[in-house]
């Protein structure tokens, strides 16, 4: 059996209708309803997708996350299932209109730009069950991060211009967003950093060097040292608020940058991720 | 039965006229003992809040009409005349909406305030207290208390901040999370500034920090509030640290400066200031909310959240009003179901007495008839009197299930002459019974 990868159009959906009811809660006052409804949608299709990518894996195992569109399909699922678990214990309903049209965009992007994969022998190695899933872990926590910056930013920027009514009861405060970017950008920088050593390692053990200057590599490095910026800034000068959230937002564009444009680059060493 | 409600509120009368006619609960107590007394009282009710003052009274049947006016001025001693401009009466299904409406405070000086629905349950216990609470108002207090319930989950009712001080603190817990870990700063003390203080100290603080131009006057007030008071010049410094600071001070000149916020947002790391400045003049420069993540509020602006507030509530009242209507209407099928019964075995009685007689007439006259006979004419009039009165009864209760069997029952009552007492038939004896059957 072969799964047809445009099958993923209707998790995509579903993350798309989700998104789209959690902005409505946010825009609307009397959208409390559109939350709960957000919720179900964002289930049914992280159920689908799950389904999917189970099926995907007994079918041919590297395949779920060998080439960018796996990964993408991977990331986006794994971050809307850990969205929509914490999001009613943490009160966090607020970031889904962040947090699930990069799901929908992430799965849609995997939808359309399928890739068979072909994994060279190189990659069959004991570094591949560290090396991945850290990054890809990394890259979820920091899809939360940025989901709680720009929420973070769009609030700030509602309470200074008095709308009080758009804000209250519908995202939570500042201070809890601002804790839930430190948290997640925290943990995603260890993983990220574990995922950058390990691939170093590795390199070093198929082809010979540590490091060697490609792009994802480069890319992945400019990434870390954002992120270790803006921890840097947090932890030694105890600096909060909006810069803050801007340097997230900024690690997270290189974070869509090394994955998609020089995660599709032809390129001989790091063509798969 | 009927029902009547009145009163005065807010917009009725001015306050001159609403402080003379509110009751402390033992006057509400002994106005209630009075008003039972009268025969024309079944149950009564009093609603006394600061902005109302109401009676609920059920009219005991067959015992003429209660004019509601009176009654207010006894209970209230405020003279008939003077009154009657303030007065307003509802009646029936009216005042029953009334009294929903006042629940889900759609009455209510401010839209949607809540302490209402604990006034009226408070009004209903009193009542119990002095003996007038009967089925009907009891009924009555449930229905509308679940109008005041559903007005404020179906709707907007009550959303929104409808006070200063309540914006400040939903501000404050949405800038600074947590409010146990937080620092405020009061910086002289106006009265406003003062309520904010109160509301702010309900979510919890870390820290209360009193400052103003007299030493002494921090000092009372931080024993009030229990925080520590300091020295004016020395806020820039303390506000490295404060996360809230309500300054209201009688200054004519700011008195906080926005070129030294620089320092003091910088020492700050970015940690967001909720700045409220309730003085006028400003004491608050207003470039200080330019850096960035201070949050400053003028009293201007933290009204206009008000305003805004309460002008969405308005825009609920006619989704709050058809609940109420809708709740009057539940109360109004329950109260004809109870007068249903007693109706129907009343007209059945009244159409039973009559035949009763009517035969015992006929046989006297007829003379000698055989029992067979006897027999056949108690059937037939039996029979006719059923295909007559079944008819109308059966609707009745269909009505009565409908909502509007009240109206019904209350032609009905008038048509066959019920509510007329004594019964101008009097009731069957057995010994005309016997009388009758005797050859």
């Amino acid at each position: 059996m072969n799964l047809p990868p445009l099958l993923l159009i209707i998790p995509a959906c579903a993350y798309l209708s989700s998104g789209l009811l959690y902005t409505w809660r946010l825009i609307s006052r009397r959208g409390r309803r559109a939350a709960t409804v957000g919720l179900a949608s964002g289930s049914i299709g992280a159920l689908l997708h799950g389904v999917f990518l189970l099926l995907q894996f007994t079918e041919n195992p590297p395949a779920i996350c060998a080439t960018v569109s796996g990964a993408a399909s991977l990331i986006a699922f794994l971050t809307a299932a850990a969205f929509l678990a914490v999001e009613r214990p943490f009160r966090l309903e607020a970031i889904g209109s962040a947090v699930m049209p990069l799901c929908f965009g992430a799965t849609l992007y995997a939808a359309l730009n399928f890739t068979a994969p072909a994994v060279p022998d190189t990659l069959r190695s004991a570094w591949f069950f560290i090396h991945v899933p850290s990054a890809l872990l990394a890259y979820v926590a920091f899809a939360f991060a940025f989901a709680a910056a720009t929420t973070y930013l769009g609030e700030g920027r509602l309470l200074r211009s008095k709308r009080l009514a758009a804000v209250v009861g519908v995202m939570p405060s500042l201070d809890q967003l601002e804790s839930t970017m430190y948290r997640t950008t925290t943990f995603g920088f260890l993983l990220l950093s574990i995922g950058m050593a390990t691939g170093a390692l590795w390199a070093q053990d198929v082809w010979g060097t540590y490091w060697s200057w490609e792009p994802k590599q480069t890319a992945s490095l400019v990434t870390w040292l954002v992120f270790a910026g803006y921890l840097h800034h947090r932890l030694v000068r105890g600096s909060r608020g909006r810069n803050g959230a801007w340097l997230i937002v900024v690690g997270f564009v290189c974070v869509i940058l090394t994955f998609l444009v020089v995660g599709g680059l032809e390129h001989d060493l790091h063509r798969f991720l | 039965m009927r029902l009547l409600a009145g009163g005065v509120n807010h917009r009725s009368a001015p306050v001159e006229v609403r402080e003379r006619l509110a009751l402390r609960p033992p006057q509400q107590i002994a106005a209630l003992r009075d008003v039972i007394r009268l025969p024309q009282v079944a149950e009564a009710l009093t609603l006394s809040t600061c902005n109302r003052l109401e009676l609920y009274v059920v009219e005991s049947p067959c015992s003429g009409t209660l004019l509601l006016d009176q009654l207010v001025t006894q209970i209230t001693g405020v003279p008939l005349e003077e009154l009657s401009r303030y007065l307003y009466v509802y009646e029936d299904r009216a005042a029953a909406q009334h009294l929903c409406e006042v629940a889900s405070g759609a009455d209510s000086m401010v839209i949607g305030e809540c302490e209402i629905m604990g006034q009226v349950k408070e009004a209903a216990e009193l009542a119990r207290t002095a003996g007038t609470l009967g089925t009907v108002l009891t009924r009555l207090a449930e229905l509308a208390l679940q109008a005041g319930k559903r007005a404020r989950t179906e709707t907007g009712i009550d959303e929104g901040c409808a006070s200063v001080a309540s914006v400040a603190l939903s501000l404050a817990r949405q800038i600074c999370g947590d409010l146990k870990r937080t620092v405020v700063l009061l910086v002289g003390a106006g009265e406003t500034a003062e309520l904010v203080l109160q509301r702010l100290l309900e979510g919890g603080t870390k820290q209360v920090l009193i400052a103003n131009r007299t030493l002494e006057r921090a000092t009372e007030l931080a024993k009030m509030y229990g925080g520590t008071a300091i020295a004016l010049h020395d806020i820039y410094e303390i506000m490295t640290e404060a996360d809230v600071v309500i300054s209201s001070t009688g200054a004519p000149h700011p008195v906080i400066h926005a070129e030294p916020m620089r320092t003091v947002v910088r020492a700050r790391g970015g940690r967001p200031l909720f700045m409220i400045d309730l003085a006028v003049p400003r004491d608050v420069e207003p470039a200080t909310g330019n850096w960035e993540n201070v949050f400053l509020y003028n009293i201007d602006s933290l009204q206009q959240i008000v305003h805004e507030a309460l002008r969405e509530r308005e825009g609920q009242l006619p989704r709050v009003r058809e609940i109420c209507a809708d709740q009057a209407e539940k109360f109004w099928a329950w109260a004809a179901s109870l007068e249903l019964v007693p109706t129907m075995l009343e007209l059945r009685a009244r159409a039973e007495a009559l035949r009763q007689q009517e035969l015992e007439h006929a046989l006297k006259q007829m003379g000698h008839l055989t029992v067979k006979q006897q027999k056949h004419l108690h059937l037939l009039t039996k029979r006719l009197v059923q295909a007559i009165i079944e008819e109308p009864l059966t609707r009745l209760r269909a009505k009565a299930c409908e909502g509007d069997g009240l109206t019904y029952l209350n032609v009905i009552r008038e048509l066959f002459g019920l509510d007329r007492s004594p019964a101008p038939f009097p009731p069957p004896s057995p010994e005309s019974n016997d009388e009758g059957d005797q050859p």
